[in-house]
Order: C-alpha cells, then sequence, then structure tokens
C-alpha cells in the first residue's frame, strides 16, 4: 500500500539516489585509508631523516663541517627538509642565524618569493608566517604593499613579519594600517607594534593625531620597559579623557621606572576610578623586581631605597573610597618589603582581610602584576 | 468515509510527511557538512603564528579560567595543575567549590595551600551566598571561591562576579587543555574585525589516552565500545555540525566544557541562566540575540585546532543520563527563547539555526521513534513494504555513515591526533557501527530528555569521575 501510494517513481528515485551515497561512500572511505596511508609514510620518511639532519646541523654549529660541506651533505631536495627547518626555527632549537643561512642556502627564498606572489590568499600569508619564524625579509617592498592587502589573513600576517623585524617603514604606515581595520582589532595592532619596538620620535604621528583612536595607540607605544624618555611625553596627556589617562598610567607602569611617580602623584586624585585602579597598579609594576639583586631581598621585593618614594603614594590608594583601588594598592605594597609591610600594618584594624592577605602575599615574593 | 480509508489516509500522509522530513533533514546536514568543510579548509590554510613576541605579551588580553566544581575531589588538584601550566602570559584560576559534600575544597586547601581572604567586589549577577574566598600561597594566579551549591550556571556567575580580566574560559573540572589551546583562541579574539563575544574549541574524548604530567602525550581510541562510539560522535559534531554554522555565523552552542568568552557580554545577559541545564547553548543563544538587539557586528565562532580532552561516560546508565539532560538543555534553551524562532531580526540564527535545532534535533527523536514504531504498526496491519523498508534503512544508514567518514576525512586533513594507524581505521569501522544500535538507543535517550522536560524534571543527574 504505502510502496503503492509513493509511487514507483519514488522507490526508483531513492534506489539510484541510495547507489549514488553508496558510491560516494566507498569513494571517501578510499581517501581516508589513503590518506592514512600517505600520512603514516610521510612520517615514517621524515623520522627517518631527522637524526641525520638534526646530526649534522650539530656538526656545523660546533665546527666540525663548514658550509659548503654542510648544504652539500643535505639532501635539501628531499621534500619534507624545507618542513623540518621551519619546524626547528619554530622550536628555538637551533640558531636563528644557522638556521636562516641553511634556508637561504638552499634556495627555498627563491621558491617561498613566487609563493609570496601567488594569487591565493595562504600562499601568501604561509609565507609570510615562515619568514618570520626564520627572521627574514627577502622582498620588504612587496611585504609593505601587502599591508594593504584586501585580504585580512594576508595583512595580519604582513604586519606580523615587519614588526618582528621592527622595519622602519612601519612607523610611516602607521595611520594606514589602522584605516584598515575597526577597533575590534587593536588589540592585536597594539600588541604587534609594541613588539616593533617604534622608537618614540616614531610615534609622535600618533600622539598628535587628532584621532582619538590613534591618539590612545600611541600613548600605549610609548609604554615600553625602560623607555624612560616617553615619561614627558606622557605628562601632557593627563587630562585627556578617562581612557586615555587609563592608558597614560598604564604606560608608566610598563616602562617600570621611578621617574614615573611625580605625574602618578599629580593623577592620583583623578576623579574615575579606574584610573586610580590603574595609578594603584602600576605602582605595583614599578614595585616588583623579577630578580634578586641582594641576599637579603626575596625574589620581587624591591631594594628598600626606592620603597621610600613609593609607599607615600600607595598610603594615600590604600585608603581610597574604592575598594578595587584599596585591594591594588595593598598588593603593590605587599612588594615593597618590610617597609611596605610595616605601611600594611597601619591598616589592619581598618581593612583586617586584605591586610593579612597582602602580608602573606608579601612574605612570599609580592605580587606580579604583569601577570594580571 | 469508512473507517479504513481514513486509516490509509493517515498512513499515506504520514508516510509523506516522514519522507519530507528525511530529505529535509538529511538536506540540512550535507548543507552543514559542506559548510563545515569549507570552515575547517579556511581555517587549516591560516598561517599559525604567536600571538606576540617581547612586549607586545605585556598587552595581550588577560584570561580568568573558571572551574565549576561539585564532587571533584578525584581530579581537582591535578587539573589546576593542568590550568596554571597553559601557554598565556596573562591568566588567572578560579576554582568555585559549588558546595561539594566530598573533600574537594580539602584537597584544593592541602596543595595549593589556600589561605582565606575577603574581597569587596561588585556583585554584578546574583548568586547563591559565597562561603569564603581562598588565595594560594603556593601558586598567586589561583583563587578558589566556596560557596553554597546553585549549580554550574551559578557556579560561572560567581566566578564572573569575581573575575577581572576581559575574557573568561569557561572548563568542567575533568577537561584537560591542551596548551597551546589558549593562544589559538586568543588570536582569533585579537585578530577579528569585529566583536567577538564567544569562542568554542574542539572537546575530544580523553578514556584510554596517555596522560603525563596533566598533558595528553598519546591520544589513543578507548578501548571500551560506549566511549570509542562517543569518539566519532565528538568528531562529527564538531567538526561538520559546529563549524558549519560557525561558517555562517550562527552557531548556537559553545560547549560548557571548553569556551571563551569575553566577559563585558556575559555580563550583559546576567551570566548564564540557572534554571536550565543547558546553560551553555542558551547563554550563546542569549549572546545572539543580545548583539543582534543592539545591532552590533559580533562574531561566535567555533575553531577546529584549539583542543581540550574531556572524559566521557563509560557505562550506559549514566551516558543516557548525560544525552537526556542534553536534549532537555536543548528543549529548555529553544523554549527560553522561542520568540527567536523565524524571527529575521535574529538574522541567520533566528531564521536558519534555531528552527534546524527545533525541527531536527529536538523534533528528530521523536519523530525517529514513531518511525520504527509506524513499522510495527504496518506490519501488524499487514501493509508492510519489505523493499520499501530495506531502502528507507539503507539510504539513512549510508546517509548517516557518509556524514561520519567525511568528517573523519576532515579530521584526517586537519588534527591527525590519533597516531596508531589501527586506531584511525578503528574509527572508520566505527562509523558504521554506530548507525546499528547505538544510534538508535541514542535517539531513545534524547526522547527520554524530552520526557523528562514535559515532566518537568529539574535534576542534573550524577556523574562518574577517574582519576586523570
Amino acid at each position: 500500500m504505502v510502496y503503492n501510494l509513493l509511487g514507483e517513481w519514488v522507490f526508483g528515485f531513492v534506489y539510484y539516489f541510495m547507489i549514488l551515497l553508496g558510491i560516494l561512500l566507498f569513494i571517501i572511505s578510499i581517501a581516508y585509508i589513503l590518506l592514512i596511508y600517505k600520512h603514516i609514510k610521510e612520517k615514517k620518511r621524515i623520522e627517518k631523516r631527522k637524526p641525520y639532519w638534526e646530526n649534522l646541523l650539530k656538526d656545523y654549529e660546533d665546527g666540525n663541517i663548514g658550509k659548503r660541506q654542510l648544504i652539500k651533505k643535505l639532501d635539501y631536495k628531499n621534500e619534507y627538509f624545507r618542513d623540518y627547518l621551519i619546524e626547528l626555527a619554530r622550536k628555538d632549537k637551533f640558531s636563528k642565524d644557522l638556521l636562516r643561512d641553511i634556508y637561504i642556502e638552499c634556495g627555498f627564498v627563491v621558491e617561498d618569493v613566487d609563493r609570496s606572489k601567488s594569487k591565493k590568499w595562504y600562499k601568501k600569508a604561509q609565507t609570510f608566517a615562515v619568514w618570520k619564524h626564520l627572521r627574514i625579509l627577502p622582498t620588504d617592498r612587496y611585504v609593505v604593499s601587502q599591508l594593504l592587502s584586501q585580504n585580512n589573513e594576508v595583512r595580519l600576517a604582513a604586519l606580523d613579519l615587519l614588526t618582528i623585524n621592527r622595519h622602519p617603514i612601519l612607523k610611516k604606515k602607521l595611520e594606514d594600517i589602522f584605516a584598515f581595520y575597526s577597533t575590534h582589532v587593536d588589540y592585536y595592532l597594539n600588541v604587534k607594534l609594541m613588539a616593533a619596538e617604534i622608537p618614540v620620535e616614531g610615534l609622535e604621528q600618533l600622539i598628535r593625531s587628532d584621532n582619538r583612536r590613534l591618539k590612545k595607540t600611541g600613548v600605549i607605544l610609548l609604554g615600553r620597559e625602560g623607555e624612560k624618555d616617553s615619561i614627558d611625553i606622557l605628562k601632557k596627556f593627563k587630562d585627556e579623557p578617562e581612557d586615555i589617562r587609563c592608558e597614560v598610567v598604564k604606560s608608566i607602569g610598563r616602562i617600570k621606572s621611578i621617574d614615573g611617580l611625580d605625574i602618578l602623584d599629580e593623577m592620583k586624585k583623578d576623579d574615575s576610578t579606574r584610573v586610580r585602579e590603574e595609578i594603584a597598579k602600576a605602582l605595583g609594576k614599578i614595585s616588583y623586581e623579577r630578580s634578586l639583586d641582594s641576599s637579603d631581598k626575596l625574589p620581587g621585593i624591591l631594594s628598600q631605597e626606592r620603597a621610600d618614594d613609593i609607599i607615600p603614594l600607595l598610603d594615600e590608594l590604600a585608603d581610597d573610597e574604592k575598594a578595587i583601588v584599596r585591594w591594588n594598592a595593598f598588593f603593590a605594597l605587599s612588594n615593597l618589603g618590610k617597609k611596605g609591610r610595616e605601611k600594611i600594618e597601619e591598616y589592619r584594624d581598618e581593612y583586617p582581610g586584605i591586610a593579612k592577605e597582602a602580608l602573606l602575599k608579601s612574605f612570599s615574593g609580592g605580587m606580579n602584576f604583569d601577570s594580571l | 468515509m469508512i473507517l479504513s480509508e481514513i486509516l490509509w489516509m493517515l498512513i499515506a500522509i504520514y508516510s509523506i510527511f516522514v519522507l519530507i522530513y528525511f530529505v529535509l533533514i538529511n538536506t540540512g546536514y550535507l548543507i552543514l557538512l559542506f559548510l563545515g568543510i569549507q570552515e575547517v579548509l579556511f581555517h587549516n590554510r591560516k598561517p599559525d603564528f604567536d600571538i606576540c613576541d617581547r612586549e607586545g605579551c605585556k598587552l595581550v588580553p588577560g584570561i580568568t579560567i573558571i572551574v565549576p566544581a561539585y564532587n571533584e575531589e578525584k581530579i581537582i588538584s591535578e587539573n589546576v595543575k593542568s590550568l596554571l601550566e597553559l601557554d598565556y602570559p596573562k591568566l588567572e584560576v578560579l576554582v568555585v567549590n559549588d558546595g561539594s559534600s566530598d573533600n574537594t575544597l580539602r584537597k584544593l586547601k592541602s596543595n595549593f595551600k589556600l589561605i582565606e581572604v575577603t574581597r569587596e567586589m561588585e556583585e554584578k549577577i546574583d548568586t547563591e551566598p559565597l562561603k569564603a574566598l581562598y588565595n594560594s600561597i603556593k601558586e598567586k594566579r589561583l583563587t578558589v571561591i566556596d560557596k553554597e551549591n546553585g549549580g554550574k550556571a551559578d557556579a560561572l556567575n560567581a566566578g564572573i562576579n569575581l573575575s577581572r580580566t576581559d575574557l573568561i574560559l569557561v572548563i568542567d573540572a575533568d577537561t584537560l587543555v591542551e596548551r597551546n589551546a589558549l593562544q589559538k583562541l586568543v588570536r582569533r579574539y585579537m585578530s577579528t574585525d569585529s566583536r567577538v563575544v564567544a569562542l568554542g574549541g574542539i572537546v575530544r574524548v580523553l578514556n584510554n589516552c596517555e596522560v603525563v604530567s596533566s598533558e595528553v602525550t598519546k591520544a589513543k581510541l578507548p578501548k571500551k565500545f560506549l566511549p570509542g562510539m562517543q569518539v566519532m560522535e565528538y568528531i562529527r559534531a564538531f567538526l561538520f555540525g559546529r563549524s558549519g554554522w560557525s561558517r555562517i555565523n550562527s552557531l548556537p552552542i559553545i560547549s560548557g566544557a571548553f569556551g571563551l568568552f569575553e566577559r563585558e557580554g556575559l555580563i550583559d545577559i546576567q551570566g548564564f541562566r540557572t534554571t536550565t541545564v543547558g546553560e551553555d547553548i542558551d547563554a550563546v543563544v542569549r549572546l545572539h540575540k543580545d548583539m543582534r538587539k543592539k545591532d552590533e557586528d559580533y562574531d561566535i565562532s567555533f575553531l577546529p585546532d584549539p583542543v581540550c580532552w574531556t572524559q566521557v561516560p563509560e557505562k550506559r546508565k549514566i551516558l543516557s543520563r548525560q544525552r537526556a539532560r542534553w536534549q532537555r538543555g536543548l528543549i529548555e534553551t529553544i523554549t527560553y527563547n522561542k520568540e527567536m524562532i523565524f524571527n529575521p531580526k535574529y538574522g541567520k540564527v533566528g531564521v536558519f539555526a534555531l528552527p534546524f535545532f527545533l525541527f531536527f534535533e529536538l523534533l528528530g527523536p521523536i519523530i525517529e521513534m514513531t518511525g520504527y514504531f509506524m513499522f510495527i504498526v504496518f506490519f501488524l496491519l499487514g501493509i508492510f513494504s519489505l523493499p520499501y523498508f530495506l531502502l528507507f534503512l539503507a539510504v539513512a544508514v549510508i546517509f548517516g555513515v557518509l556524514l561520519s567518514l567525511s568528517s573523519l576525512l576532515l579530521a584526517e586533513t586537519s588534527l591527525k591526533r590519533y597516531e596508531d594507524p589501527i586506531d584511525r581505521l578503528k574509527l572508520l569501522l566505527l562509523a558504521v557501527l554506530e548507525n546499528f544500535g547505538y544510534r538508535q538507543f541514542h535517539t531513545l535517550w534524547r526522547l527520554r530528555g524530552t520526557i523528562q522536560f514535559l515532566r518537568k524534571e529539574t535534576k542534573w543527574g550524577e556523574m562518574s569521575r577517574e582519576d586523570i
């Protein structure tokens, strides 16, 4: 009945459809098995050659063989050798200089240049990524032009490559780079441009901009550890809108210099809780030292002579009306050794919980604000 | 009209309905498969690079990993250790002991030297009262909240209240996250030219894998039948299902076992809903809703290679409870967000994803079971057509195998996690076998979940844990 109702044509159609599916299934199964076979074979080949390549590279590194001898012995025409070199570069197993030399010597860069000019976005992006791992930039003009590529991945890879090489063109292209993206990509752009270590004068274009986003980026990029020269420039932005003021304070924190205390002192009465919170954190960063520089000091605890300059600022913030500001101020105090603990003790009756926690932190090496 | 004629007509209508349903569901899956392949290939072609270099690493967004823990004494310490070792520069781990009745808190206290601390915090989301807050002397990035039992969603909300970072990673206490997984997720978060509110990674089966220092060193297929089946299921669900939805930015689910969320987005939707057992899917659907209402350009995606590993149930009873609970969670989510279905205001999620989940994932088990039942009725009425039945069954099975095999092929091209060729061939066998018995049981479990929903059952159901 049902069979009749559906009609023979449905049955016939489904029948042929099933055969088609069956054939497809068979093809996929075979493809799957062949792929497994291919991957196993590849893996075996690579595993077999790896120790040989690695030993040769070690011999070269130790000076037992010369470059010409090395290249001669390396079967660089082996299709997996290029990938192996890239893998080594990513793992930092040998020096980048050595790997780069061999990569260039084997002629892979020439192949790469052709590949990078492919119309396929992924070939360009992948090539740029490889160059980044090996720290090479064979066609910098071309890579620079790709900063404005229509493809997002190519632009990102080009920027990544140029920033790792600290390319001087970047400072001239900053406005163009930002114009290509919405503010959602600012995290990425800032992270990458920070790695480019653009000199302070190179950031002028950004900080003088009327565009708030660019100005903010400029302020962020000024905050590199040890860049004391930036502090005077950052001071000029202390009356900007809240988001920029926050970035000013964060940057001073990242610079980690006592020279930044004056500006933090001026800003510590800021109306914005966020700004005051960032000031406490910045003081926490300035007060935290990663290495032991004297035997009687725990790692993380600032030397006592510098503590005297920081404690008065933190004293005020530790009694702030907002809990989040107090919390950060107490932990910043925990980085200041004995003198910091004495200050914390003074607040023990008023804020017993946080004081106890900060004291314990102080005894266990303070608080690394960089990891927050 | 004679009664028998009415009966024949009803049977005919039912048969045509089933046929149309069958064609539609499989077409839907085919389209998803096609989209999923595109998405995985696109992702595979992207170059893999470090999220930060040099000083830039100080500017990456911070992540708080929230680990809700209820009676997790067997695994909690190992899990926390592994989380603290993840390769990411700005990381905090927040364990929320959700009123455990076992030694979860005691184990944490002794292994991480916890001290009780106070914290004044702004409670942005209402939760059950907190009992105490602990910080670790041994590990500065670890905080433990001890609170009254309020369920997983409530525990997550307590964690959201206490966290201070831009991003929140939600995981299960039995989840092992691969070392570089956070970097992969954050890379996507930072480089997407729209607001990323949620990202999901792939969840894989941990049972029988070799684990050293809380890290999977060798992926092996489980020896037992049920976990083995689940390996196949997870590969299929994640690789073509979620990748497919992700391709058109309509992903309605990110697993609660491994999902990265923007904290602000979660606060805007008042965190995870505590009145559903499907808090993960519900949160993602509400995030879509919220972003659509705000008319913001946003992204909720699945990435096929940040991997986490989780223990799956080995016993049928526990698996059936889990699947019934997932089904209940799905129905609750669809019920809570019913105004989005077929509503163009909510874009592709409202027009495609939710109706798909309603008709094929929610009603699927009911229709499939009635199908099996009707064959019995046809048989009893003497109108059973063996050729039709066999043909129908063959197409259904072949189609199911085709989808599973395509996912396997995708997995083999992108995520070659199982090293042993025998395991990879076994998967091929499982892709076929799961259509005979396991699939039918699965349908039955989901039907049970539907019945539980109709009976307004709210309990979570017990899960057992093995040592990692």
